[in-house]
């Protein structure tokens, strides 16, 4: 609970009182038994018990936790609360947070058994059950204490609740409100409202559920009246898991419908949320309602001439009108005849557009309705419309806003599979340009789009005066899709996101990453630019370069949950030393990826899920556990324990052990990580018949249940293997053999854990990270079958065959970096890239050394202690792992190699003239606006990485 | 294309729109459950056809504490915002207006008497921006911020207490016209 030390209760001696502030604990134990046998007070004897925890002789600091267990055994009762809470505080950290429930909790429910009238010490024993999530106790604590009877407490429940309810409809019925006083306890709050639903969704029938609906105080319409949408939110969602579509037309239209005292509509409701499922809804029934249609647009029109309009409101209805056309109208004819807007959708579109095309937000309204078009509508948008509404003065605002959103929409016409069709040859044709292509992209329509983009930059960037709105709402977009029309050359389909990139690819990349650094310099922190410079960095292996940008946008606390992984996943892989533990910039960043967890579940649950109980807030006091459970099982908390105990390693450092780290103790192989990033804030105007530019630019799959399982399963294997006890630690007599024991055990729950998590799709992982897996699942199984080797038996072979898988995951992971640079310069850029695939080597080939090195100490111990030859292994056997090793060390020494040929390239003084060269080697426009002025940063950044990498343990 | 409705915790995975805007702090997470577990009608989003956050606004209701209750600066049961904040992207559509209206709206139902908020005295954009909504400088709070947000040689800005009337208030005794000349220092609010 408290981990503060805390006051002892009132009417203790203030002599006791200061000797236990002061933590003179001798004295505490002195004076405290003298007053329990006075007083004969059970109070006495837990605060010596508590001050014996606080020696440093191990055998008393577990009085506490002895105790807790005895009274538990024994079924006595701790009668009095404030001894509870100082036991508790006592066995802080001694007692493993899951034993709760079976020691505090249960002697909490005695306690407050022993005393039902005192309130305050059932409410200070129910606020520390919920605290640490012993909800079977807390339920005790209850008036009613049989235990199972869940489906009691909710009959229960919703009888209660019912009947307040019934009390609130009475005194509404009464219209001079006579019997508000006198009548029993209503249902009168939002809150309660809401929980009047949510029990009566949960424990009651389908009849109840449909009463409480049809109630003049309680249906989802007359709450929404009185201006409370959540319940109106509520059923609409309930109506539609039942399939309820009439259901969810009447409410959604009921609720637009809403005036105010002067009969005006209210827009409460006039959100597209509601829309879509007025719409929805409408599509559903409209075979059996023709109505359904006429009443949408009625009410469509009606809002639109409201008092209470609000650009937001406005924005909104007219895109549900739009909307409304593309899913209820006829879909069968032809968006364009005769070169002009021939079908209803597209008229309405461009209604649409014509009166939003200033927003920012246009694009993004509009994105999937574009997308439903046939491809000459869209293409008549693209080429033809919007660049009419952009015709004018390119100093404009509105001009070069409304030109952007024309670029947008070509590159998504330029990115959608309909923009390309078989001829009669069966080639791949563009319709765009009429030109046949070779993959899904038309590389001569997106460096037409390029060269057109390049060319407006260009001239609003040369023109004086530029308004400061074009400059920081309009250049840095510019500048993102011209960078994506070449990413989009190097992410064609040929090349997967999983595979090493070519040449030609990380030059494009190499030319964005200049580009929108020159932006950045123009638009600091710009949230778009950033984050999509963080993953080019990232990419390039510029790491260190990377982390300043992302310093700069403040990633922290809260949301470092759902955006931590685009910057620190896979880190350290690509610049192990950038967060080293012994420097200050690195511990920084650490610091802000895992400081969040340590604060916010330091308790089982937050103090807040008490502040929601004594506040009435019963969705909250639901909604408080859910999303902290799901924080306990977040990915990227997982992320960052493996991100720094990789680090550790690589730099040799020391670390607390992985056992004792919370992250990895919660997470038993049954434990569902759950993935969430928040990838809202990237720039997503790719059609989506292709990847989203920001998972072709990273590094590898997202972090996942099976790979954030499989990463803190080979640590727990390395810590296995290279774990030494503390200097201070003198073992006694017997120790080795129980850590013999331990290994032995821990290596059998490894060799049983990975396979589950090893079978599954190719794309959670990248390849050199599933090699390194398997490789350390292979040395877990080897090092249990050679442990309990049986001469007798046909294990030999299944041996052989497992060391030579292990030397075949050794050669897989060297090819991975294998490339097909043809320059001395495209080979230093590529390795530079590639640092990945080396950590990766490097963690196979010192598993693997380890692991081998570690079995043939064994054999060696085995065959000392039994000298008559039956024990250890065959010499066979023996040699081919001798063989492994050597081939490990081979690789170790190749690693190395190849880490010191790239320091002295990179550090060398003709690196940056021969990457400037390459850099601008070739036709392409981008390089019109390419001022170079970013490249000594980009180089910097490369050349503090390859000096940190000379940090790097290696075995 | 948005929606408003009560927060949620899980929306915090969905806040970068809102919050890698430079002039919107992000909390430790506690902080955003207190006002979820206090005030759960007073913290309202806006999202956008995604998901995504485009918008919110923390709200509480209470009092001074009783020990005040005889000084001048005690305040009565009334609303306060705490932050409100609106994606750059989704600015100029009146959607801080529509947030502000709806925690009005849960102050009214709380039964405040009046809503209040600081604001740097000079943030001009949101000064106009409030007084458009009916607020009224109520007291000036000098030097309770500890640097200036424009002025690099001071070290220390003024803030302006706004108000304006609930419902309750019919009489308007809680709002002031010369709200600017009543100054008042930090240790007076509470």
């Amino acid at each position: 609970m408290n981990r503060q030390r805390p006051r002892l209760k009132n009417g203790v001696d203030l002599q006791l009182q200061s000797a236990f502030q002061d933590g003179n604990w001798p004295v505490v134990i002195r004076l405290a038994e003298k007053r329990a046998k006075t007083l004969n007070d059970q109070y006495y004897e837990l605060v010596k018990v508590c001050a014996e925890s606080q020696l440093d002789d191990p055998s008393a600091k577990f009085a506490a936790v002895a105790a807790i267990w005895k009274f538990v055994k024994e079924g006595s009762t701790i009668k009095d609360v404030d001894a509870i809470d100082l036991m508790e505080w006592a066995t802080t950290n001694l007692m493993d947070p899951d034993d709760f429930a079976e020691t505090l909790g249960p002697l909490r429910v005695r306690c407050v058994k022993a005393a039902p009238k005192d309130k305050i010490a059932a409410s200070r024993c129910l606020e520390s059950c919920l605290l640490h999530w012993d909800l079977a106790s807390a339920q005790q604590m209850s008036p009613q204490t049989s235990p199972d009877k869940r489906k009691l407490y909710g009959t229960l429940a919703q009888k209660q609740i019912e009947r307040a309810a019934q009390a609130t409809e009475q005194v509404e019925a009464d219209s001079n409100g006579a019997g508000a006083k006198s009548s029993p306890r209503r249902v009168k709050t939002e809150e309660e409202t809401l929980l009047l639903y949510d029990i009566i969704e949960t424990h009651g029938s389908p009849q109840d559920f449909q009463k409480l609906i049809s109630s003049p105080v309680f249906s989802p319409a007359a709450q929404f009246r009185r201006g409370r949408k959540e319940v109106a939110l509520r059923a609409v969602a309930k109506f539609k898991r039942d399939g309820d579509w009439r259901a969810v037309f009447n409410l959604c239209k009921e609720c637009l419908s809403d005036c105010d005292a002067d009969g005006q509509l209210t827009l409460l409701a006039s959100d597209i949320a509601v829309w879509r499922n007025l719409i929805d809804a409408a599509s559903h029934i409209k075979d059996a309602d023709p109505e359904s249609t006429a009443v949408i647009q009625k009410l469509l029109a009606d809002l639109l001439s409201s008092k209470h309009m609000r650009p937001m409101y406005r924005r909104n209805i007219l895109l549900a009108r739009v909307l409304a056309v593309f899913q209820l109208a006829h879909d069968d004819e032809s968006d364009l005849v005769d070169g002009h807007p021939s079908s209803l959708r597209l008229q309405e579109l461009i209604r649409y557009i014509d009166d939003q095309y200033t927003s920012p937000a246009c694009f993004s309204d509009v994105k999937s309705l574009l997308e439903s078009l046939d491809v000459a509508g869209l293409k008549y948008l693209a080429f033809e419309h919007l660049p009419q509404l952009a015709h004018g003065d390119s100093t404009d605002f509105k001009v070069t806003s409304t030109q952007l959103l024309a670029f947008k929409t070509q590159y998504l016409l330029l990115t959608h599979r309909k923009s390309k069709s078989r001829d009669q040859g069966q080639r791949l044709q563009c319709t765009v340009c009429d030109s046949t292509v070779k993959s899904a992209l038309c590389q001569t329509c997106l460096s037409k789009l390029s060269e057109a983009s390049v060319a407006f930059y260009d001239s609003v960037t040369r023109a004086e005066d530029v308004n400061a709105k074009i400059k920081t709402e309009v250049l840095p977009e510019l500048a993102i899709l011209i960078a994506f029309c070449s990413l989009s050359l190097a992410f064609d389909d040929s090349t997967q996101t999983t595979q090493s990139l070519t040449s030609q690819a990380r030059r494009h990349l190499i030319r964005a990453t200049l580009l929108l650094e020159d932006q950045l310099a123009q638009n600091p922190g710009h949230s778009q630019l950033s984050l999509v410079l963080t993953q080019l960095h990232i990419r390039l292996g510029s790491a260190y370069r990377a982390s300043d940008i992302w310093d700069v946008i403040g990633v922290k606390r809260t949301i470092i949950d759902s955006l931590g992984p685009v910057f620190y996943d896979r880190l350290s892989t690509i610049a192990p030393a950038l967060l080293s533990s012994y420097d200050s910039w690195g511990s920084h960043l650490m610091d802000l990826l895992q400081s969040h967890y340590q604060i916010s579940l330091k308790l089982r649950m937050p103090r807040r899920l008490i502040d929601a109980f004594e506040s009435g807030s019963y969705s909250s006091v639901m909604g408080i556990p859910e999303y902290i459970d799901r924080l306990r099982m977040s990915c990227t908390r997982a992320m960052s324990l493996a991100e720094a105990r990789r680090i550790e390693r690589f730099l040799g450092q020391t670390s607390h052990e992985l056992e004792s780290d919370p992250r990895f103790s919660e997470v038993v192989d049954e434990a569902q990580l759950i993935e969430t990033i928040d990838y809202g804030s990237f720039p997503s105007w790719n059609s989506s018949t292709i990847r989203p530019m920001h998972i072709n630019l990273r590094l590898g799959p997202a972090p996942s249940n099976r790979r954030c399982h499989l990463s803190l399963l080979a640590e727990a294997f390395h810590e296995l293997l290279t774990y030494k006890p503390p200097a201070s630690f003198k073992a006694s007599a017997g120790s080795s053999e129980y850590d013999h024991i331990y290994f032995i055990e821990t290596l059998a729950r490894l060799s049983n854990s990975f396979p589950k998590f090893l079978a599954g799709p190719d794309d959670e992982m990248t390849r050199p990270e599933l090699i390194y897996f398997e490789t350390v699942s292979l040395l877990c199984t080897l090092m249990s079958l050679c442990v309990e080797f049986d001469r007798s038996s046909d294990i030999i072979d299944v041996l052989n065959q497992i060391i030579g898988a292990l030397k075949l995951t050794l050669e897989s992971q060297r090819s991975t970096l294998s490339h097909d640079a043809d320059s001395s310069i495209e080979r230093t850029v590529t390795m530079l890239g590639s640092m990945h695939n080396i950590s990766m080597l490097r963690d196979t080939t010192t598993a693997i050394k380890s692991g081998v090195q570690w079995l043939l100490s064994h054999n060696e111990k085995e065959k000392a202690r039994d000298r008559s030859g039956k024990s250890g292994l065959p010499k066979d056997l023996v040699a081919q792992l001798k063989d492994l090793q050597t081939a490990a060390e081979a690789s170790i020494k190749e690693g190395q190699g190849w880490i010191s040929k790239l320091k002295s390239e990179v550090m060398s003084r003709d690196f940056e003239p021969k990457l400037k060269r390459w850099v601008l080697d070739g036709d392409h426009e981008i390089k019109k606006i390419l001022g170079m002025q970013s490249l000594p940063g980009l180089i910097d950044s490369w050349q503090s990485n390859v000096k940190g990498w000379q940090q790097v343990k290696w075995a | 294309m948005t929606t408003f409705r009560r927060f949620r915790p899980d929306d915090v995975n969905k806040f970068s729109k809102c919050n890698l805007d430079p002039l919107t702090e992000t909390y430790e997470l506690s902080f955003y459950l207190q006002y979820y577990a206090k005030w759960p009608s007073l913290f309202q989003v806006c999202e956008d056809a995604e998901g995504n956050i485009v918008g919110y606004i923390m709200g509480k209701v209470e009092s001074s504490p009783d020990a005040y209750k005889y000084s001048e600066h005690y305040l009565p049961w009334h609303a306060h915002i705490t932050a409100l904040t609106v994606a750059p992207e989704a600015r100029r559509q009146g959607i801080g207006k529509i947030l502000v209206e709806q925690l009005e709206a849960a102050a009214d139902a709380h039964n405040a008497w009046f809503m209040d908020l600081f604001v740097r005295s000079s943030n001009s954009k949101a000064i106009a921006f409030y007084k458009e909504l009916g607020y009224s400088v109520f007291r000036v709070v000098k030097d309770y911020y500890g640097e200036h947000a424009t002025d690099p040689d001071k070290d220390s800005e003024d803030a302006f207490d706004m108000r304006k009337s609930m419902k309750r208030d019919a009489k308007h005794e809680h709002v002031r016209d010369d709200g600017e000349k009543h100054e008042v220092h930090p240790e007076d609010v509470w």
